[in-house]
């Protein structure tokens, strides 16, 4: 079937692939040098579990099975049917099962492309509403290539006579062509296999330049994904020495954030689940993925082509500053990326360079960051009282000369929001019931840095976390227990770049274990009571406390907790992360407002957080839903003493 | 458009302040220092002047102990350009006339067509400094002022000073001395880059000696003004209610009261 000429376009396509991938590989070069990349072993499970197992992709069933189908349909073929077609057989090492197999293969492939056609063009989900040209042609190919397979494979049964038994499919195909001629048939199978042949070896040739390119990068990141806690910033250690901070410029982020920008697959799913986008903020962080991705390709024409280079300027031209300002970090995106694509790294570099290097941010932010600098706490309130919430509660702090195995670090709400020192005296009273040891800073508690740090004041960062480290130095701190989620997330997951190797629970963990040690024994009133819990993305998403506070809550006797739509690991913020608490909301609906109506459609009698921020997010949702007096927003610490006072 | 800058540190506004057991000043330590406020409007429109006529120089001047370098330097951060600082045991327990005299005494000797001043610091709220030290170098002022326009030509300026009901405006000649009242600006925030290059400017060391001015006349010596006593205010007491059947009742009750308890009628 082949003719001499074939080996030839086969050699100028993969010459084609081949200086297409150079070009992108020249484009992702110029980024930023990075460590190398360790884990093998762990990569290549990765790659077989999520890129050829869709774990991910799997996670939402349409096009999830869709993207299954055609990859399947796709990536089987490929590797076999050549042969098979070549020889005009089936193989016999794989029988005829292998046959049935391939023909389902194929018009699974064939259905999840009509699934994928029907999404895109007659669904229309707003994630897919940059759909463009290239998504048509594609869809088109790949239909055409799988059409002309079972027409060629129907030919081939009706020229030699084979039953249909084991190629459905196949068979189907043949009646097509029944009418004609054997000669006519042989003819034909001719034509349209070596079109079916053109048509693969075109798509090898345009994969670089086309969609089809997320087959190669998308597995690819998969494999590059970073382990660990996520969401933990990149650490700048060069104060001193370095002349710039943050990036300003495409190139001076690392090669692998260049290439996640050709990893994108502009599925969506991010943007479907970031509580920016919804809520009608000038931020998708498919968007934002896929605008740098113009921008690079911009950058990657060769000057002359097209004029001169680009002029624009990464921040204010390609992406907005309130694009920039309106993420809130809550890691939504990372989470149901498919392809373990990141966004918060890329927005924190623009936030530096605009914080560090510009000083430009929301005007209301100068003055968290003076009243952090003067007096470690972003409301501004005198240092010196800091440990004056604990006052009446007997605590002893550590400046007293006391010593105890557990640190109680209240944060910057629990020692001066009013609210919030609600929840944390009620930490202190449940620590005090169940007999242990712990003690306070008091007036030598510093503010552990997360907003500054998210809002991109990594300097200001820098010298809260080095004042803190030399307290809990003086003190030798080795456990620390957390309230916040922030301070949490804080302490345990980006103080270790500091070298610090001390224990850190949140309360929710720490009150399951005393409950479970029988140290705290709950009765409650009995009443009965449909609890929604919010999932802060800071101890949800960032730090997997998903089961803990559940566990709390419906331990607690008459509470049965309600669930809203988006939760877990799909949580949806509460608006006030990545230093949003400080900023003014003036894009697009508030999102506080968005979550509290999201629980409100439970018809809850009350809501439950285990963070200071949520809890005042919800709070001020329920004032303006006007439900604040019949649905209460409580921390699960003071469900906790609830349940224990009777 | 050289602009001269007079800078006091003063202790933050939300820091404790305690009093000597003695009563004879406050106590300092563990206070966390800031630039006066009203002071740091003053370096923010110097630095805005040299933005709008370039080729100009930004001169902090701040009288003050060893700690005040904190201070210069990060009004160095935010972009002036140098900064002299009189360092001198020789000059505590000044008051407001010693200071406006020895910065007098430094300023005169240097290049200026204008110097801002806070319309008062923080601490003492004496808002004396920028007027006296107006005096002393027998150039006009404004104090108070909220808008600044020089004109084109470096010659005079125009102010918005802010008065009760309203505001008056002014037209001063260069050099002169404005006060800068709240509203003036935005004091921007330091950027890394200019908090790196600070630790670089110069900062020059003047010791009383320098200043050629004789011992009774700078320091606690030359005072005009003498502390007698500090003490803090007496705590707030909670408010009472006064409770009745009826309004005539209540105010019955509450006139008794201030009579008898409050001694106020
Ligand atoms: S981190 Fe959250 S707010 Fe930011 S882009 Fe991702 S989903 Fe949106
Ligand atoms: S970043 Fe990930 S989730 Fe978002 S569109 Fe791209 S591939 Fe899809």
């Amino acid at each position: 079937m082949l003719t001499t000429l074939d080996p030839l376009w086969v050699l100028i396509a993969l010459t084609i692939f081949t200086v297409g991938m150079y070009r992108r590989y020249r484009l992702w070069m110029r980024g930023q040098k990075e460590e190398r990349i360790e884990g093998i072993g762990q990569r290549l499970m990765d790659f077989f579990v999520y890129a050829i197992g869709h774990r991910r992709i799997l996670k939402e069933l349409y096009p999830g099975l869709m993207h299954l189908f055609i990859f399947c349909a796709c990536a089987i073929p490929i590797l076999v049917i050549a042969a098979v077609q070549v020889t005009f057989s089936t193989p016999h090492l794989f029988g005829n099962f292998f046959s049935l197999f391939l023909d389902s293969v194929g018009s699974l492939g064939l259905l999840g492309l009509c699934l994928a056609a029907y999404r895109r063009y007659i669904l229309k989900p707003d994630r897919l509403s940059d759909t463009r040209a290239e998504d048509a042609i594609a869809l088109v190919w790949v239909f055409a290539i799988i059409l002309l397979g079972f027409c060629v494979e129907g030919l081939r049964l009706s020229i030699t006579g084979e039953t249909g038994v084991w190629a459905p499919a196949g068979y189907v195909f043949s009646a097509l062509f029944s009418g004609a001629r054997p000669e006519t048939q042989v003819g034909i199978h001719k034509v349209l296999w070596r079109i079916h042949l053109f048509l693969v070896i075109g798509l090898i040739a345009c994969t670089p330049y086309t969609k089809f390119l997320h087959v190669i990068t998308s597995a690819i990141n998969i494999c590059l994904r970073k382990y660990g806690p996520p969401g933990v910033l990149r650490q700048i250690k060069d104060f001193e020495t370095a002349e710039t901070f943050g990036v300003s410029r495409l190139d001076e982020l690392t090669r692998t954030q260049l290439f996640h920008l050709d990893a994108c697959t502009r599925c969506g799913r991010c943007q479907d689940n970031c509580p920016a986008h919804l809520t009608e903020k000038p931020l998708s962080p498919k968007k934002l993925i896929q605008d740098l991705k113009a921008h690079m390709d911009e950058k990657g024409r060769v000057p002359g082509e097209n004029g001169q280079q680009t002029e624009k300027a990464l921040i204010g031209d390609v992406i907005e500053h309130d694009t920039i300002w309106s993420c809130t970090m809550c890691l939504n995106c990372h989470s149901q990326c498919p392809v373990f694509i990141t966004t918060v790294d890329k927005t924190i570099e623009m936030r530096r360079n605009l914080v560090l290097m510009e000083s430009n941010f929301p005007v209301e932010v100068q003055a968290v960051f003076k009243n952090m600098e003067n007096n470690s706490n972003p409301w501004g309130i005198g240092r010196h009282l800091r440990g004056d919430w604990a006052k009446e509660l007997g605590v002893k702090t550590a400046t007293e000369g006391a010593s105890a195995d557990i640190l109680l670090y209240a944060g910057c709400a629990g020692a001066f929001d009013d609210r919030y020192k609600k929840v944390s005296t009620a930490v202190v009273k449940i620590l005090q019931k169940a007999g242990i040891n712990f003690t306070i800073l008091g007036a030598e508690e510093g503010c552990c840095g997360d907003s500054a740090r998210r809002i991109g004041n990594e300097y200001l960062y820098d010298s809260l976390v080095q004042y803190n480290l030399g307290i809990f130095r003086q003190y030798g701190v080795k456990k620390i227990l957390t309230i916040c989620p922030h301070c949490y997330n804080a302490l345990k997951n980006e103080y270790p770049q500091y070298g610090t190797t001390f224990e850190v629970v949140h309360h929710t963990e720490f009150f399951l274990e005393l409950i479970k040690q029988g140290k705290i024994s709950l009765n409650g009133s009995g009443a009965k009571m449909n609890v929604c819990y919010h999932d802060s993305c800071f101890l949800g998403r960032y730090n997997e406390l998903y089961d803990q506070p559940r566990k709390l809550l419906t331990s607690i006797r008459g509470v049965s907790l309600v669930e809203m739509d988006r939760t877990l690991d799909r949580s949806f913020c509460c608006g006030a992360g990545g230093g949003r608490m400080w900023m003014e909301e003036h894009l697009g609906k508030r999102i506080n407002e968005a979550r509290t109506e999201q629980a409100l459609e439970k018809k809850p009698d009350a809501i439950a957080t285990a963070c200071p921020y949520c809890l005042t997010m919800f709070e001020d949702g329920l004032k303006s839903k006007n439900v604040y007096d019949t649905v209460k927003a409580m921390d699960i610490a003071e469900y906790i003493l609830n349940a224990m006072k009777e | 458009m050289n602009s001269i800058v007079c800078l006091k540190q003063v202790p933050d506004t939300e820091a404790q302040i305690r009093v000597k057991p003695d009563g004879s000043d406050v106590l300092l330590q563990d206070v966390k220092f800031i630039i006066n406020p009203y002071d740091e409007y003053g370096v923010e429109e110097a630095l805005k002047l040299k933005e709008k006529f370039g080729q100009s120089t930004v001169t902090i001047v701040c009288l003050g102990p060893e700690r005040c370098i904190e201070s210069i330097r990060t009004a160095l951060a935010m972009g002036a350009d140098k900064a002299v600082h009189l360092d001198d045991p020789a000059l505590d327990g000044g008051d407001a006339f010693t200071t406006a005299r020895a910065l007098a005494e430094q300023i005169k000797g240097m290049e200026y067509d204008i110097i801002f001043c806070g319309k008062q610091a923080i601490d003492d709220d004496a808002a004396q400094v920028g007027v006296a030290l107006a005096e002393y170098l027998n150039i006009p002022h404004a104090n108070l002022v909220i808008k600044v326009e020089v004109s084109a030509d470096k010659k005079k300026v125009t102010v918005n000073r802010q008065i009760v009901g309203g505001e008056e405006v002014l037209e001063l000649p260069l050099p002169c001395v404005l006060t800068a009242q709240k509203g003036l600006n935005e004091p921007r925030y330091a950027s890394l880059p200019g908090i790196m290059k600070a630790k670089k400017k110069e900062v020059k060391p003047v010791k009383a000696a320098d200043l050629k001015l004789d011992a009774a006349r700078i320091g606690a010596a030359g005072a005009k003004s003498k502390v007698l006593k500090c003490y803090s205010p007496p705590p707030r007491t909670a408010a009472q209610i006064v409770a009745g059947e009826s309004p005539e009742e209540k105010a019955a009750k509450l006139a008794k009261l201030l009579r008898e308890e409050a001694k106020a009628i």
